[in-house]
């Protein structure tokens, strides 16, 4: 039941979260001519058009009396709130507010909530000690403000054919390079908010909130703080990203020393056949030995999955020269570019793909490096 | 006595001008407007934005994205950090620092309006999401003053800010891009554009000029769409995938720039031979 946390109205204290329930109640529940109380649109800002409404709300039902709520004063408990309670339709009970904001949304459903805490908790795509931690996070919030939240889509473990997938435009995590390819993070959103217009109107929102976004920018970031204020403090504890990160994304670990590029190359190097390294930049590229001695570079990530890898048959006339047995201290054999097909360029494309897929494979064996 | 407080006076201006120095270290400026990284705070530079007259600082105000060091690299506009039109890169100079998740990017520009000067700034910073920040900031009476900016919100968003002057007055608008790459629906693009107001003092929103649209496909499903892009790789890394209600999906693009239009039409088409714009 919507409730308020101190008075609203003449004298009242009018916080700002108490005068947007309010004022929500009243934009809702319609008098004897079908017209809302509330004229104008709801706002948390307490003032001439707000007073007028608590007036003939009270006046319409009754609700002042010499000790409870006068004319012009919602008070906890009193006569007018029981009665904007009782008033408000069916759908609209369960009407809240978090303290400090001024965007009244509906509560969301119990059993939703816990069948997307225990879908997390059963994610076994996701790191063991992580996905516990979102669990609690998502029963935390609903038991805290009633919130639904839920893994946004490929918003959870991503394949590493996934992130190759994803625009330049919106990440510069290329396959391998992302902490969602490995189980360490998720995109943990809103699941279908439903948060009342200044017209009292109900929308529907996305995992993003971005509806909101377009029309409260404030309220919207007020939101996700909400939800960081459960996920980023104890016992749940995970982390945001370094910085100019998503709102919506969250992880298993600080990476403020974390390298993404030096982390795949590592995985790269133990778990396939190859030597690897990472040059960092942006993009990350890589270097390999291709089971030759000498290290070139190959490109970045994306374009290593793509078979797009940036080797030249003078790279692998090197790399096949390399692996000739030596006579008298030389190889036996001197590749030249004029020895490499195009057929052992696409080969080797394939192979280095390959050494990707390896380590996708045993991703388990991942570690974040600096 | 005269002699020592001169020489005091003299210090003191020393170490005013030697703190001036340590606390600005300019990276790139014109007209009037100076960008610069301060005094590291927390390991990060902060990107500082001075306006100066006749060599005298009269305003200073920090950037929303701060860089990884007190120097920074310059590079051509292009895809990663794209500045502008969305189908073509502009002329503008990038200055960046940091890799990864501390990686960010500032390129400005200078915007034409009556009588003022004034400078669009565009910071991209993030590894596994990226984000942008615009800000128009113009020099009035001595202040920086911010007329008009825009931001990313959540999820797999992008944008770009182009300054061009539709109308041919002199004054330029602002063209907003704005896309949400939606992992499991059809995506969005929209183009807004924004006007200056004199009696408001700031850009506000106003009719967008003629957009044109390159069309590179129709395809009967979202999956299939999104196939054709993946294949089409850095050829078709400009592409959206928008929902044409009559047709299924379209892989298409959008720009106010005939030009940029007609050169990105042509190499498209080395990947889908039929794109076409209108």
């Amino acid at each position: 039941m919507p409730d308020i946390t101190d008075s609203v109205g003449e004298t009242g204290t009018n916080k700002t979260h108490d005068v947007a329930l309010v004022q929500a109640m009243l934009k809702t529940i319609k008098n004897a001519k079908g017209a809302s109380y509330l004229t104008t649109n709801y706002d948390g800002v307490y003032g001439k058009n707000t007073k007028a409404a608590i007036i003939a709300f009270q006046t319409d039902n009754k609700t002042t009396s010499a000790t409870g709520d006068t004319a012009g004063l919602v008070k906890t408990g009193g006569a007018t709130i029981t009665k904007l309670n009782d008033l408000l339709p069916a759908d609209r009970k369960t009407m809240r507010i978090v303290d400090g904001m001024k965007t009244v949304y509906l509560e969301g459903d119990a059993a939703v909530a816990k069948a997307k805490a225990d879908a997390v908790a059963a994610d076994a795509e996701l790191d063991a000690a992580f996905r516990t931690k979102i669990s609690q996070l998502v029963n935390s919030m609903f038991a805290t403000h009633k919130i639904v939240l839920s893994i946004a889509p490929q918003g959870g473990r991503r394949t590493f054919a996934q992130q190759a997938a994803l625009s330049a435009a919106v990440t510069g995590a290329g396959p391998g390079e992302s902490n969602h390819n490995f189980g360490m993070a998720v995109d943990i959103g809103f699941d279908g908010l439903k948060w009342l217009q200044g017209d009292g109107t109900v929308k529907t929102d996305d995992s993003w909130l971005n509806t909101l976004a377009k029309v409260k920018a404030a309220e919207f970031s007020k939101f996700w703080e909400v939800r960081n204020d459960i996920a980023l403090k104890a016992p749940v504890s995970v982390f945001k990203t370094k910085k100019a990160g998503d709102l919506i994304h969250l992880q298993n670990f600080d990476d403020t020393a974390v390298s993404y590029g030096r982390s795949l190359a590592t995985l790269l190097d133990t778990a396939g056949a190859f030597r690897w390294q990472a040059q960092a930049g942006s993009p990350n590229t890589y270097k390999t030995s291709m089971g030759g001695t000498k290290f070139f570079n190959v490109g970045t990530s994306k374009q290593v999955w793509a078979q797009n890898a940036t080797i030249t048959k003078a790279m692998l006339a090197e790399v096949k020269t390399a692996k000739e047995p030596l006579v008298g201290g030389k190889p036996k054999k001197v590749w030249k570019e004029a020895d490499i097909k195009a057929t052992d360029l696409a080969d080797m494309k394939k192979t280095l793909k390959g050494e990707f897929e390896t380590a996708e494979a045993k991703r388990a064996t991942w570690k974040a490096v600096p | 006595m005269k002699y020592i407080s001169s020489s005091l006076s003299l210090m003191l201006l020393a170490a005013l001008a030697g703190l001036a120095q340590s606390d600005f270290k300019r990276f790139a400026g014109a007209g009037g407007f100076n960008l610069g990284t301060g005094n590291p705070v927390r390991n990060e530079y902060p990107i500082l934005l001075r306006l100066t007259e006749g060599g005298v600082v009269k305003n200073e105000i920090r950037l929303p994205m701060s860089a990884a060091a007190a120097d920074q690299t310059v590079v051509e506009d292009g895809p990663r950090m794209r500045v502008g039109d969305p189908l073509r890169p502009s002329d503008a100079r990038v200055y960046v620092s940091g890799e990864e998740s501390s990686f960010v990017s500032t390129a400005f520009r200078q915007v034409s309006l009556p009588g003022q000067k004034a400078i669009l700034i565009q910071q991209q910073g993030g590894f596994e999401h990226i984000k942008r920040e615009h800000r128009l900031y113009a020099g009035q009476k001595g202040k920086l003053v911010l007329v008009w900016s825009a931001s990313e919100g959540a999820g797999p968003t992008w944008s770009a800010a182009d300054i061009v002057d539709a109308d041919g007055d002199g004054t330029d608008e602002i063209i907003l891009y704005q896309g949400f790459a939606h992992p499991s629906a059809a995506e969005t693009l929209s183009v807004t554009a924004f006007a200056w107001n004199a009696a408001q003092g700031r850009f506000v929103k106003t009719v967008a000029p003629r957009s044109y649209s390159l069309q590179a496909g129709i395809y009967p499903t979202l999956a299939k769409a999104r196939q054709a892009r993946e294949n089409a790789g850095e050829c078709g890394a400009n592409l959206w995938i928008l929902r044409d209600p009559a047709r299924g999906y379209c892989l298409a693009a959008r720009t106010v720039r005939k030009q940029a239009a007609e050169e990105a039409v042509k190499m498209v088409r080395e990947c889908f031979p039929a794109a076409s714009f209108r």
